[in-house]
């Protein structure tokens, strides 16, 4: 009942506040827009936008982010059903079903599917998150650096494992950013490390260019390479067809409800977990009703049902995917790894104490308030207007767009402290970020690496401080022994995984 | 090497690259002051975390060498986007060598001279050919920045070393 009029009084704040309305709004077409271009995805929009949320205020800045992060989940889904292409990774099983429409002429059926499937998923995520972190946090408030660096660890071990289809690789991919988070002054001795002579690493390395580099530059160089290759193709004709054949009837909605609640269920289970995407939810959902299908061979053929399901499961990852952050601090996903930094520049310490503190808790029901506004603006601009974004896209020449994000992106990373030295560090990590993708090693589990790594080192010094038997004390303290064991064994359950799927093939 | 499946072979050189960036965290950790023998002091960490990345390096290479037996008769399927055999190098040079420049005309004539010099040379990265749109679309494009990030969001817009242009950035951004 608490959280019920706090998310009322959250509804409240948003509606006073024009500018954080007017920015939810706007994040909900960026979004899309975002998700809907091949190649880019919300976490770059967020990456090139992020800059701009330091001039405003915490809600509108976050308001802004968190609603781009969701409408960019489903914006992938234009794509793919349009150019069958996904937009996001999370859009790669709406195409078996979703191209196939669009071959048949219902384009504008497929289009409205997803949009409701996903507006579907996204509130029930968003229900899951509201009342689950508010009631995970009541747990985990109580721990102390002992029990965090264990979360810790085995978040790393978990986002490591899940991430990619190799689990050293993972691993080495939140090496890579832990160890790049070291370098500046230590938080606690204040002594310079791995700063070699240079005095701009002296405060560290900072996410916005780090993000554009691993984010945008990565993915303007493939963009580049790709450009005589590949250029998106529409058919004109494809939307002026029968004008029945593309409206998503009552019935077919009505029989795709269980199935969007059984996928929201799956998304929600997956999201809660670190690491663990919309890229899996999708697939995991789209597999899962296929096997109770009474007709898995229509399945891939073009059915509403195919795109329902991971629709309604790949967003409704979005919301769960906060329960990490919110009740333990650690960021399940990249963009809340980005929230994580929105926060701290606005100060706000992140974990279950967010609950505590009126103003905290206030900006935090607030945001889920734009969360849920901004679902509905999506749903409602995807609905009426994806066609036209649609072919908005396809009429956009790549050979002009990537220029405007580079030159957008050189500005966002000089933008974020003023500093030129920003651009280079994003050009080297946009090469890092092209050869990690080149290689298969996880972009998303750097990011989130950087960003908790001096959190994790923290932990560990202050609590080998409070113990009398060393590092024994992460052995002898239940809680933490706990995750340390999860850990371990999701990490070795998961390379065991992978070592059969190979055998097998 | 030559016997290798591609997969294996593109592990083994990403191996190889991870134990040199191992190698090149331990030895800039090694030089951090460790502040106190009996405690644990701000190379620790570091330290640990890049002798990790040696061991879990040689552990791909090794994987990735002793996988390659029991693959053998199976196809050695190229993916897209997976190692280098379908890269275009000489693109992925352009984009760095524009950035790179860039950061150079930035320091030296300031942003709106560099983004009015570097934008037709990215367009032109980008396959565009024609001149005349190179042109107005730069002319455009580093108005339209310097007014949106100098000018509305205040941002910190430095001299060139070469050149000031301050004057004249001045009638569209009112500083």
């Amino acid at each position: 009942m608490e959280t019920l009029l706090s998310l009322m009084g959250g509804f409240s704040n948003l509606f006073s506040n024009p500018e954080a309305l007017m920015f939810t709004f706007l994040a909900a077409f960026v979004g899309i827009l975002f998700g809907a271009l091949p190649g880019l995805t919300a976490a770059a929009a967020i990456a090139m936008l992020l800059p701009v949320t330091f001039y405003l205020d915490p809600l509108s800045a976050l308001a802004f982010l968190y609603v781009i992060g969701k409408s960019g989940r489903y914006g992938g889904s234009i794509a793919a059903i349009l150019f069958n292409t996904p937009g996001t990774a999370a859009s790669a099983a709406t195409m078996q079903d979703g191209y196939p429409m669009t071959q048949q002429g219902k384009t504008g059926k497929a289009l409205k599917m997803a949009a409701v499937a996903s507006a579907f998923g996204d509130i029930f995520g968003d229900l899951v998150l509201i009342f689950g972190a508010v009631f995970i946090a009541s747990f985990t408030r109580t721990f102390g650096p002992t029990e965090y660096f264990a979360i810790y660890v085995m978040a790393f071990a978990v986002i490591g494992s899940v991430i990619g289809d190799s689990v050293i690789k993972g691993v080495l991919s939140t090496l890579f950013g832990s160890l790049v988070a070291f370098i500046g002054l230590d938080t606690i001795t204040s002594t310079e490390r791995m700063t070699m002579g240079i005095t701009e690493l002296e405060d560290g390395l900072t996410l916005v260019p780090l993000l554009i580099g691993i984010f945008v530059f990565s993915e303007i160089i493939i963009q580049a390479e790709r450009l005589m290759k590949q250029q998106l193709h529409v058919d004109e004709n494809l939307f002026s067809l029968d004008a029945d054949a593309n409206h998503l009837t009552w019935d077919e909605f009505k029989r795709c409800v269980p199935l969007m609640m059984r996928s929201s269920v799956l998304g929600s289970l997956i999201g809660m977990m670190p690491g663990l995407g919309s890229s899996v939810a999708c697939f995991a959902a789209y597999g899962e009703e296929k096997r109770r299908s009474s007709h898995p061979e229509k399945w891939g053929t073009g059915i509403v049902e195919g795109i329902a399901a991971p629709e309604s499961a790949n967003n409704a990852v979005s919301g769960p995917s906060m329960i990490p952050l919110l009740s333990l601090g650690i960021p399940g996903s990249t963009i809340a790894a980005v929230l994580v930094g929105v926060f701290l520049i606005h100060g706000i310490q992140v974990g279950p104490a967010i609950f505590d503190s009126s103003y905290s808790r206030e900006l935090i029901f607030s945001l889920f308030a734009a969360g849920l506004i901004g679902i509905v603006a999506y749903a409602v601009i995807g609905f009426w207007g994806s066609p036209v974004i649609g072919k908005m896209i396809a009429n956009i020449p790549t050979k002009y767009l990537y220029p405007i994000i580079f030159l957008t992106s050189v500005t966002a990373c000089y933008s974020s402290r003023a500093s030129i030295f920003d651009i280079g560090v994003a050009l080297l990590f946009g090469v890092l970020g092209y050869a990690m993708k080149r290689a298969k090693f996880s972009a998303a589990a750097f990011v989130i690496a950087f960003v908790l790594a001096n959190n994790m080192e923290e932990s560990y010094r202050q609590a080998l401080l409070l113990s009398d038997s060393g590092a024994m004390i992460f052995i002898q303290e239940p809680v933490s022994l706990v995750f340390l064991i999860i850990g371990f064994a999701v990490m070795v359950f998961r390379a065991i995984t992978i070592h059969r799927q190979k055998v097998k093939s | 090497m030559s016997s290798l499946r591609y997969e294996n072979k593109v592990n083994v050189g990403a191996a190889i690259a991870v134990v040199l960036i191992g190698i090149f965290f331990a030895v800039i950790s090694w030089q951090v002051n460790p502040e106190a023998d009996d405690t644990v002091g701000p190379r620790f960490a570091p330290l640990f975390l890049a002798g990790l990345t040696i061991f879990l390096g040689f552990l791909l290479g090794l994987s990735a060498w002793f996988d390659n037996d029991s693959l053998k008769g199976l196809d050695d399927i190229k993916e897209d986007l997976f190692g280098f055999h379908d890269a275009d190098l000489t693109r992925v040079a352009w984009v760095v060598g524009v950035g790179s420049l860039h950061i150079i005309l930035f320091q030296a004539l300031g942003y709106f001279l560099a983004t009015l010099l570097v934008f037709p040379v990215i367009l032109y990265a980008f396959g565009n050919r024609d001149w005349l749109t190179a042109l107005w679309m730069s002319v455009l494009a580093s108005i339209i920045y310097q007014y949106i990030f100098m000018g509305l969001m205040g941002l910190n817009d430095p001299v060139g070393e070469l050149v000031d242009a301050s004057s004249f950035t001045g009638w569209f951004t009112g500083y």
